[in-house]
């Protein structure tokens, strides 16, 4: 009987997913094969990616002759780990309050998207750079240890300099970190206020029958029931960092396929890349796993 | 979880009868602050405001800056001392040569039709995989799924060219959106797993009781998919195609690899070239020339053109966020 019922659903489920599977075939393991096999290899026309076994050349080069690639994994992910937590927090806090019945709510909710529905792409990067670099003068291009966009958050010139330079490099630094964060928000935001909706109202209601107070019902209702969205947002924050063009890596395997042409070595340096972001992931889906395992008992 | 389980003591139906009665049961908790003092009240809406507007403002800021660059003329663009408000009256003509040179007329038709086709298949077929992720566990489940975040994690210039050259050697699809719309179908297309994905974790919360019911009433999985699961998860739809929406209506990267006929292009494509002659204008002779029509401001202008639709869809849909409170039907 119980073996019967987990036929069945296992079935039930490959029916479901199965879709998936053929997509999976075509448009995923088929072009990611020829990528991998690409990079241990030797193009001989790029018409009908004609290729000749060569070995791990490149992926030695990368990992261990040249010193130009190692330091551009780094940076990429030192900014993910700082910008991530922080990005979540604030969508969260964000949301909430957005969710809060106040007035101007509507408006609010469409200021905070705003970003996001003029895209992330080429847009996006003429505003920022055609609106601030008047306003900002060199000040804003100090921030040379990041490489996002420049809508900073605006102090007057003249408060900047009776600050001297040190500090106004620090401020300007700090502000430009922020708005990089906020610039990052408007998706885990759009994801929090759908999860934050489908959270019955009675929850709190009862809740607050029984006495609980606001801090209480955040912890013991909103977050439990939001975990699952949480787990989205930083996962979705983390890619959408990683496959961002504009980093370093993602421009370096650009100008290596297509102005050096040498699409077998960007195909190996995307490789080592995708192989480290899946251990973060990996790393993240366990930590998930635990918290679920540990809420369930 | 426990919350559903637990089986609900008379005094929390009166209560819920009350609240029904009193319409009030569409505000969930945090938003009612009702027990708090009026000076407390007062003070924490102030401040919320002037948070979340002090906020606001930085993604406003250059959208401002966008929208008065669009009405400048000519003039005004290389005077200095105009920042904001235009002195020499308000250029609307930028917009008409924009909505001309991105060729509205047969662009704006194109971009509206794949990015409806896209969303709607998005929706359905990401709602299927994702129930079969969230609820039904058999052998190699969790493979899949790690394949699936695999699948999310690789950027699409990685594989750019291999699937170029299976979309238009192997399958022969040149010259139309197929390339597009029809990975949606399979769960693929333009961030197809993310949609997997969140329709997945939203659907885990779910409660079963309402599927365990359809099931005893003899309702089939995928009827109770489209029947039970799908007009509960409003709010997911919801998020999952205002994504999608917004992803396939920005997007340049695969539209500029496979809609290359003048006759399918779409609205937004168009606009890396209206830059591009405003930048010449000035970089070629180190002025601007005074004759040209394209310049800064009609970039501007057509960005705004193109940000507007997708804006007026996300007005309406927000409203939703707000409407679509979900009941989640486990009430006894």
């Amino acid at each position: 009987m119980r073996v019967d019922f987990r036929k069945r659903q296992a079935i039930q489920g490959l029916i479901l997913v199965s879709p998936w599977i053929i997509g999976t075939i075509l448009f995923f393991l088929y072009p990611a094969y020829e990528t991998i096999a690409l990079s241990v290899s030797e193009l001989e026309s790029i018409k009908g990616l004609q290729k000749v076994w060569l070995g791990f050349d490149y992926y030695r080069n990368i990992l261990f002759e040249s010193i130009a690639y190692i330091p551009l994994y780094q940076r990429v992910f030192k900014e993910m780990l700082i910008r991530t937590p922080l990005v979540v927090v604030f969508s969260l806090f964000i949301a909430i309050l957005l969710n809060l019945d106040i007035k101007g709510r509507g408006i609010l909710r469409s200021l905070f998207v705003l970003p996001f529905l003029l895209g992330s792409g080429f847009i996006m990067q003429q505003i920022m750079n055609q609106g601030l670099q008047d306003e900002m003068g060199e000040t804003a291009m100090g921030t040379d240890t990041t490489s996002v966009t420049r809508g900073t958050i605006l102090i007057p010139r003249e408060v900047l300099y009776y600050l001297g330079p040190n500090v106004s490099n620090i401020v300007m630094q700090f502000l430009a970190r922020i708005t990089e964060v906020l610039w990052k928000c408007p998706v885990p935001i759009i994801l929090f206020l759908g999860g934050l909706q489908s959270i019955s109202g009675s929850l709190y209601e009862s809740a607050k029958v029984d006495g609980a107070t606001q801090w209480e019902m955040f912890w013991k209702i909103t977050l439990p029931m939001i975990g699952e969205i949480i787990l989205v947002s930083i996962i979705y924050t983390l890619i959408d960092m990683f496959t961002e063009s504009t980093n370093v890596v993602m421009t370096t395997i650009h100008s290596q396929a297509f102005r050096s042409t040498r699409f077998e070595f960007a195909a190996a340096l995307a490789c080592v890349y995708i192989a480290i972001i899946l251990v973060l992931i990996g790393v993240i889906f366990g930590i998930a796993a635990l918290i679920r395992r540990s809420g369930n008992k | 979880m426990s919350f559903f389980k637990r089986t609900k003591t008379q005094q929390q139906i009166d209560l819920e009868l009350a609240m029904q009665a009193a319409k009030i049961h569409e505000i969930s908790g945090w938003q009612k602050l009702k027990h708090a003092s009026t000076w407390k009240h007062i003070i924490f809406r102030f401040f919320t405001y002037i948070l979340l507007f002090s906020m606001a403002f930085v993604f406003l800021y250059p959208f401002l800056f966008l929208l008065t660059d669009s009405v400048k003329s000519l003039a005004d663009l290389t005077d200095i001392t105009v920042k904001w408000i235009p002195t020499r009256g308000l250029r609307w003509a930028n917009y008409k040569y924009a909505w001309q040179e991105l060729r509205g007329p047969v662009t704006l038709p194109n971009s509206l039709y794949m990015t409806a086709v896209a969303t709607l298949i998005h929706v359905i077929s990401c709602s299927f995989i994702g129930y079969g992720f969230a609820r039904f566990h058999f052998k190699g489940s969790n493979l899949l799924f790690g394949i699936l975040v695999l699948a999310m994690v690789i950027p699409l210039q990685v594989m750019m060219i291999p699937s170029f050259i299976l979309y238009s050697n192997v399958f022969g699809w040149t010259n139309s959106m197929k390339p597009i719309l029809i990975p949606c179908i399979f769960g693929y297309g333009l961030k197809g797993g993310l949609y997997i994905f969140i329709f997945r974790q939203f659907f885990i919360n779910l409660p079963k009781e309402l599927e365990e019911a359809a099931y005893i009433d003899g309702c089939g999985f995928i009827q109770t998919h489209f029947r039970i699961i799908l007009p509960i998860s409003k709010s997911s739809i919801l998020v999952v195609s205002i994504l999608s929406m917004v992803f396939h209506w920005n997007d340049y990267t695969e539209p500029n690899m496979y809609l290359t006929n003048p006759k399918i292009r779409i609205f937004p494509q168009g606009l890396p070239g209206l830059y591009r002659m405003a930048v010449q204008m000035v970089d070629d002779l180190g002025y601007v020339i005074d004759k040209s029509i394209y310049n800064q401001a009609t970039a501007s202008a057509g960005a705004v053109l193109s940000l507007l639709p997708i804006l007026v869809v996300y007005l309406v849909a927000q409203k939703q966020f707000v409407e679509g409170i979900q009941h989640t039907g486990a009430k006894q």
